[in-house]
């Protein structure tokens, strides 16, 4: 029993001790989140010009933005995408390799972008204003 | 089978493995647009090397890491499929409820009630007609029958019948028609309240789940 006992609280000190500690890495977590929660408008956009396959709009992604967190977030997030709908794929054979499977921005995709982009455009705006007190203070 | 590919059909084969083990949608398609993915990107001069895929492998991270991030993802619409199977299972099991324990009260009711109606009548026209209502035995050619009579237009029983009750039938059947008066509206009550909390709920389309849209 008193084993127990001082397993218990030497748990729960334990978790007390790590919720007290600054998150170390806590803005690298959220720079990462921030990026994957982007990453949908981003495919979205790209794809309503043209349709790609993955790889493309990984390549796409890397050299007109910093998006990608790793090479493995792209394609779990074209299945939700399709799943959701809001994207169509068509597989396509190659002439220099395996078939490739491109992604097409459905209607309700389309609808889905438009909203997202005024959201992202009064996001955006009112987070410029809100932070026009720190940048002042950088630049100073 | 060269090195390069057996390597990356030992990495699909893992992450297969997790999809399916995990049933995360539609897993088949997923490992086939990999399975493109990483042999076109490894694949430099027109040669794979089982360098150029190791590297391409590790870009993706573990299989496992892989397939939580599919399942991750996945999980806002499959929460969505979840919840519209969740809300059709929960409907359906609704209207087999109501269709098992409502119909079925309803039914005693209404029998309660015409048994309660009878008895009452049967009391109520006794001291009118005191020699054809009330619980009689008929003898018949062969057996013998009971009958409760209301004495409504049916004439004198045949010769040979019994009022079992006689003027006891008046307070026998008042109190029989209050009983069953009483379960009867206990029964339809329980009823309506079934059909009621059946009636309001369905309308409820989100099932008291929020999730995505």
């Amino acid at each position: 029993m008193d084993l127990q006992f001082a397993l218990f609280f030497a748990t729960l000190h334990y978790k007390v001790v790590a919720m007290s500690q600054p998150e170390s890495g806590a803005a690298d977590r959220w720079e990462v989140q921030l990026r994957k929660g982007c990453l949908e408008l981003a495919i979205l956009a790209i794809l309503q010009e043209k349709k790609l396959y993955g790889l493309e709009i990984l390549q796409r992604l890397q050299s007109d933005s910093d998006l990608i967190v790793s090479e493995g977030t792209i394609y779990p997030l074209l299945s939700r995408l399709s799943g959701l709908g809001l994207l169509r794929g068509e597989w396509k054979e190659s002439t220099v390799g395996p078939d490739r499977k491109y992604y097409v921005v459905t209607a309700a995709g389309m609808r889905r972008l438009n909203e997202m982009t005024a959201i992202w455009e009064q996001f955006s705006s009112s987070m410029t204003n809100l932070l026009q007190p720190c940048r002042n203070g950088r630049e100073r | 089978m060269n090195e390069a590919k057996r390597r990356i059909e030992s990495y699909l084969s893992r992450l297969r493995k997790q999809l399916r083990k995990r049933s995360a949608g539609n897993w088949k398609e997923s490992v086939t647009e990999l399975r493109s993915h990483i042999v076109e990107r490894a694949t430099v001069g027109g040669e794979m090397t089982e360098a150029s895929v190791e590297g391409v492998l590790q870009c993706l991270g573990s299989p496992e890491e892989l397939a939580e991030q599919y399942l991750t993802d996945a999980l806002p619409w499959d929460s969505e499929a979840n919840s519209a199977r969740f809300r059709y299972t929960r409907q359906f099991s609704r209207w087999t409820r109501v269709i098992v324990t409502g119909v079925p009260v309803l039914l005693l009711a209404t029998i309660g009630y015409l048994l309660g109606g009878v008895f009452l009548i049967c009391a109520l026209s006794k001291p009118f007609h005191p020699y054809s209502a009330g619980l009689w035995r008929i003898p018949d050619l062969h057996d013998v029958t009971i009958s409760l009579r209301l004495g409504l237009g049916s004439g004198h029983p045949p010769a040979g019948s019994a009022d079992l009750l006689g003027w006891w039938i008046i307070p026998i059947g008042l109190l029989s028609c209050y009983v069953l008066l009483s379960i009867a509206t206990q029964l339809a009550l329980r009823s309506f309240r079934l059909f009621r909390g059946f009636h309001g709920s369905a309308g409820d389309h989100t099932g008291g789940l929020i999730y995505e849209g």
